[in-house]
């Protein structure tokens, strides 16, 4: 999986980051990316809304635990700190894959990456089974990536002394780390 | 570290005091920024009382000072031209003057129940710079000082090539603006030698530059000829 | 929850987290809560309320610190909020763990006690035989509330925060009070189950 781009927006859907990390994508205009990061904020938002049903009843679409804090009161351990749950969680196209992560606080980070890889000699009856698992394998990925994001966005973000929540980052450390990252 | 040491000594995580040390600037603005209003204001026979009686919980829309926009996550108020009067300066060396005052006495007292001997081994100005450069600069920072120079008539020049309280400064304005503000956060560090050196009973004023950003140059002036 | 006190945030505690000398900290603290005394020229409250605001400012980065580093989620209850401040914030920040208790019946209300001696006041003695007022007025560690307000209001928790009782004034223990207003319901992320 190579990684085309990272953005970060606030939790009002504005756009505080924006770093192509991988040459790839076709470069927008400043507004234009304003206006991605705004749709993807309210696209994430109302898919939150869109619950599948049976019967009436509003089918558990959560694959993470939701006892967490209980585990990491019992081991002490780290956890996956995405919250991302019923929201818009990633885009599948032939020519990209989107990766969004939410924190409890409200930020979004979100990933652009290359599309899962095509699996040409397996028999068409095995192919969906083996897309269904790449495309697990870089959610895993993506989520892995998010997590170290996470971290050094606390790391150099928060506690520059010189930066107001919420603005745009222009900081050409969070960029160096952020590279290495990816 | 020996084994008897570590059993006694107690932890913080160093975010913790980091995030401390990132508010003392913030703090000594809004504290003179006050103190400057209710002298200027005691002239006028409108004037109110400006200091408070009771206490406030701060909240996410209030005010932090009558800075203006000085609210809660943002850094306005390190726009005040009070930034690099000397009314926030001495306040912030003084916060180090007396923090290394009494870490000067912490330090003293560790390093010889470590060696388990009464006789430190401090017993001239060069002796105290190296205490400074090593164990000073070890506690606060986990590294050493990288250069110490002298003079042989009383000025000593301490170099950290990458001084840990600037290395994270990054203003959004620029690399100037970064280095403008950066230079109020070293008078902490000025007033921790400065006490460090009171401790042994040597006056001295210290100042610092930076030379090439983080790297931070302390000159250190006493009145001994070494 | 008995079963867990055991761990806490240790292992994160443990590997995870660059420590300092405790003493450092009590000592830098110290510098600025004299300093502030004397700068207002010993109006307390003064001083409380700028410990609050330095408290409240560090609160509101510190919580990305705490989540991105230790993975909490959404607290379904105040009581797990309470156990998760005390377990993993406390200890992950400062290594102590104060215990929680005096719950009102409608779970909305709890007290931190705080463990002595803790980092903040370890050390420190106020002269509270010579200067009357500060053993009334003079909230030595106030800007720990402010932290927690801060942190809290980050996850969209409206919590009141103040201290009732503080050995350093003379009381038989240090106790900070929790009080959840509300719940900022229209302020939490989209999305989260």
């Amino acid at each position: 999986m190579k990684v085309y781009s990272i953005y970060i927006l606030n939790k009002a859907g504005g756009l505080i980051y924006q770093n192509d990390v991988n040459p790839g994508l076709n470069r927008l205009s400043a507004n234009d990316y304003l206006v991605l990061a705004g749709t993807l904020h309210g696209v994430h938002a109302i898919a939150a809304k869109v619950t599948p049903t049976i019967n009436g009843k509003e089918v558990a679409t959560n694959e993470y635990p939701n006892n967490q804090n209980a585990i990491l009161l019992a081991s002490g351990k780290l956890q996956d700190s995405n919250s991302n749950k019923s929201g818009l969680q990633s885009i599948e196209t032939d020519l990209f894959n989107l990766y969004i992560f939410q924190t409890l606080t409200g930020i979004k980070f979100i990933l652009i990456t290359s599309p899962n890889p095509v699996v040409h000699n397996l028999q068409q009856i095995n192919r969906e089974v083996a897309n269904k698992g790449e495309l697990n394998k870089q959610y895993a990925q993506a989520n892995e990536i998010f997590k170290h994001l996470y971290i050094i966005y606390s790391d150099y973000v928060m506690k520059d002394p010189f930066y107001s929540l919420d603005m745009p980052i222009k900081s050409s450390l969070f960029d160096t780390k952020v590279k290495e990252i990816v | 570290m020996s084994e008897d040491l570590l059993d006694t000594q107690t932890y913080v995580n160093s975010i913790s005091l980091q995030l401390l040390l990132q508010e003392l600037v913030p703090t000594s603005i809004r504290v003179s920024h006050k103190l400057l209003d209710s002298t200027s204001s005691t002239t006028s026979p409108s004037s109110t009382v400006l200091f408070t009686d009771s206490d406030e919980a701060t909240t996410i829309d209030q005010q932090l000072s009558s800075i203006p926009k000085d609210l809660p996550g943002t850094v306005h108020v390190l726009d005040s031209s009070l930034l690099s009067d000397d009314e926030v300066t001495l306040r912030i060396e003084n916060y180090g003057y007396n923090l290394g005052l009494k870490l000067a006495d912490v330090l003293l007292y560790k390093t010889n129940n470590k060696n388990g001997n009464i006789n430190n081994k401090i017993i001239d100005i060069l002796d105290i710079m190296k205490f400074v450069c090593r164990d000073v600069w070890k506690c606060l920072y986990n590294k050493q000082m990288d250069n110490l120079r002298t003079n042989h008539r009383g000025t000593f020049v301490l170099v950290d090539n990458s001084y840990k309280l600037i290395a994270n400064l990054n203003s959004a304005k620029g690399a100037h603006d970064t280095l403008t503000k950066s230079k109020t956060y070293l008078w902490l560090p000025c007033g921790i030698i400065r006490g460090t050196l009171m401790n042994f009973g040597v006056e001295s004023t210290v100042t610092a530059e930076i030379t090439q950003f983080p790297a931070v140059t302390f000159n250190i002036h006493t009145a001994i000829n070494n | 929850m008995s079963k867990s006190s055991k761990y806490n945030g240790d292992d994160i505690w443990k590997n995870n987290v660059e420590k300092i000398n405790s003493e450092l900290f009590t000592l830098t603290y110290g510098s600025v809560v004299a300093q502030l005394c004397r700068d207002f020229n010993n109006n307390y409250h003064e001083v409380n309320n700028q410990l609050d605001k330095m408290g409240y400012n560090i609160g509101l980065r510190l919580i990305e610190e705490f989540l991105a580093k230790t993975g909490v989620r959404r607290c379904q209850t105040f009581r797990e909020t309470s156990e998760i401040i005390s377990k993993i914030g406390f200890k992950i920040f400062l290594n102590i763990v104060p215990t929680i208790e005096n719950w009102s019946s409608d779970n909305k209300t709890c007290s931190l006690i705080l463990p002595e001696p803790n980092p903040l006041t370890e050390f420190v003695e106020l002269p509270i035989t010579t200067d009357s007022k500060i053993s009334k007025e003079l909230w030595y560690s106030q800007i720990l509330c402010g932290v927690l307000r801060g942190a809290l209001q980050m996850v969209q928790l409206d919590v009141d925060v103040n201290f009732v009782k503080d050995v350093l004034r003379g009381d038989d223990r240090t106790e900070i009070r929790l009080k959840l207003n509300k719940v900022l319901k229209d302020e939490i992320p989209a999305g989260e189950d």
